[in-house]
């Protein structure tokens, strides 16, 4: 046979047995009717049709690879095979499922803290357009960070005057109890003005969150809750909407209730700003200024941070000179003798919450990758000479009238059963793992403490 | 193409077929072994599946040629029919068995 036709035939065996199937089946046939028309019945005419045809199960062997039942079948005989393979070799099956299963256990790791810092952890709408907006002022002396909150009444000054953005909010956070029942419980909670939620783009899962009309003095006692709260004090009742929650001894009415990954803003989520040990807040409520407290600017007064979110086609830049512009007309306002010189600065919020840790744990990402990629090299070295080991074991497969394509199948569910065994051991590393890495968590990490492994894809928090 | 030399037995197989079909026109793998059980009077158990396997590779070596067609009773078969090259094949096949079963029978008579 010539090479040529030898890779022809190896492209087109599919056609080449189909061809000899069926003139194997003719055959077959043309034997049955012989049979039959020297007066034997259906089931004795099959049987010496099947006689005299002979045993001709190798050939069939690759046709009939095609039945599910059949290679289902097989692939419990290899499987078998594999599992005693592996009991002989145990020192190799250890070494090759340690490799994999650390490598796997390292990368599931550090992805799961990826995921819950980086991927999992804004679940508000188009983050890349949210901003923070600071008053930095150079006459506070080098030690002074650049974040200095705006005052209120810098805040609606830019509200009213800038054109930048699609909405902009002042927060302040604070810790306080929630009484409910007998039991008073100190959570996270947040002074919000109207549009707070508007300019993260996060929905309610319940109800409705803070507008305008909730934003005054005197109307201020309504309060969105978080989805634990919701479950611990009205066990997730839709009926919650409407109920009462005393916080600080005041009576608030539960307005709506958010999805469970809004936290915002979380522990580390606003800089240089105390959040009281508090991870993420459960309650937020609105600011509710009076109109002095909005322009006074002898009281000093205003919240940890403003966030704005930017118009469509803003880019930073333009927001930034806009925001200065304005800054230098609202200093010349404030009260002569008060500190003087403050600035604006537009800062990218994922970049203030996640600037420092992204680039290194995309780094850590890639670091586990590697060694992920080096345990399979490693792996597919221990294999390829143990093969060469086991040239006789297959010689004598091939001699027994294994195909090229069984063999195959043989040595691809060894390796299938060591990477499964690895996979296993590297969830279970993971798990471990992450426990583990909960206890290194520095405390600036945002949403470090939610790290999970993540079995299911989609977690619908939308 | 000799690598057929030392195995003897499909050796004898091959050179079966190709003494058929040099007698006959285009004949499907079934009327070959028709045939061969015919001309050997069953004596020759063949297993008539083993049949498939050689014409296929004859036909690969050019011995044979191989065309789709319908039988008389309107099935759809191949039929192989001998090329040059397969004569001239089978011519060397045949020296080489008379060879052999001369040489064999001289040990029989004589030893």
């Amino acid at each position: 046979m010539s090479v040529l036709t030898r890779i022809w035939n190896g492209i087109f065996s599919r056609r080449v047995d189909k061809a000899l199937e069926q003139e194997m089946e003719t055959h077959l046939s043309l034997l049955m009717e012989d049979a039959r028309a020297r007066g034997l019945n259906d089931k004795e005419a099959m049987a010496e049709a099947r006689r005299r045809f002979g045993s001709h199960a190798r050939h069939f062997e690759s046709t009939r690879d095609a039945d599910v039942s059949r290679w289902l079948d097989e692939l419990g005989q290899d499987m078998r095979f594999a599992l005693r393979q592996t009991r002989r070799n145990s020192g190799f099956t250890i070494i090759a499922v340690l490799a994999i299963g650390l490598g796997i256990g390292a990368v599931t790791t550090i992805f799961s803290l990826v995921d819950a810092v980086l991927i999992r952890s804004l679940p508000y709408s188009h983050p890349e357009s949210l901003v923070y907006l600071w008053t930095p002022n150079p006459q506070a002396g080098p030690a002074v960070p650049k974040e200095l909150p705006p005052s209120f009444p810098d805040f609606y000054d830019w509200q009213r005057s800038s054109h930048s953005f699609v909405s902009l909010a002042t927060l302040r956070q604070r810790a306080v109890n929630v009484t409910s029942g007998d039991s008073v419980k100190r959570l996270g909670g947040a002074f919000v003005s109207a549009g707070f939620f508007e300019t993260l783009g996060a929905k309610p899962r319940l109800g409705r969150t803070i507008g305008q009309a909730d934003d005054l003095p005197g109307e201020g006692n309504v309060v969105v809750i978080g989805d634990a709260i919701w479950h611990e004090v009205f066990s997730g009742r839709r009926d919650a909407i409407g109920k009462t929650l005393t916080i600080d001894r005041r009576k608030y009415t539960v307005i709506g209730v958010m999805p469970k990954p809004f936290g915002y803003p979380f522990e580390g989520g606003i800089p240089y700003s105390g959040a009281m040990g508090i991870q993420r807040k459960d309650l937020w409520m609105p600011l509710a200024l009076s109109d002095v407290q909005k322009t006074d600017r002898r009281a000093v007064d205003g919240g940890d941070a403003v966030i704005g979110r930017l118009g469509r086609g803003v880019s930073l830049q333009q927001a930034q000179r806009e925001l200065s512009l304005i800054e230098k007309r609202l200093d010349a306002l404030n009260p002569p003798g008060w500190m003087q010189g403050w600035q604006a600065l537009v800062v990218s919020l994922t970049d203030t919450i996640f600037g420092p840790v992204t680039r290194m744990l995309w780094l850590l990402m890639g670091a586990v990758g590697l060694v992920l990629l080096i345990a399979c090299g490693n792996i597919g070295n221990l294999l390829l000479a143990r093969v060469t080991g086991r040239l006789e074991e297959i010689a004598v497969r091939a001699g027994l009238g294994a195909g090229h394509g069984r063999l195959a199948r043989q040595l691809l569910t060894e390796s299938l059963l060591l990477a499964l065994l690895g996979g296993a051991l590297g969830i279970a590393l993971a798990l471990g793992g992450v426990r583990a890495l909960a206890q290194l968590n520095p405390g600036n990490i945002p949403r470090f403490e939610q790290t999970s492994v993540n079995l299911p894809v989609d977690r619908g928090w939308a | 193409m000799p690598k057929h030399q030392n195995d003897r037995l499909q050796g004898t197989l091959d050179l079966l077929i190709l003494k058929v079909l040099a007698k006959s026109k285009a004949s499907h793998g079934y009327a070959i072994a028709q045939r061969i059980h015919e001309l050997t009077q069953d004596r020759l158990r063949i297993e008539e599946g083993s049949l498939y396997p050689a014409l296929h590779r004859m036909a690969n070596e050019k011995w044979l040629k191989a065309e789709w067609g319908v039988t008389e009773t309107h099935r759809k078969a191949r039929f192989y029919r001998i090329t040059p090259l397969g004569l001239k094949q089978l011519e060397q096949e045949q020296d080489r068995w008379l060879d052999l079963s001369d040489a064999v029978s001289r040990v029989l008579k004589f030893a």
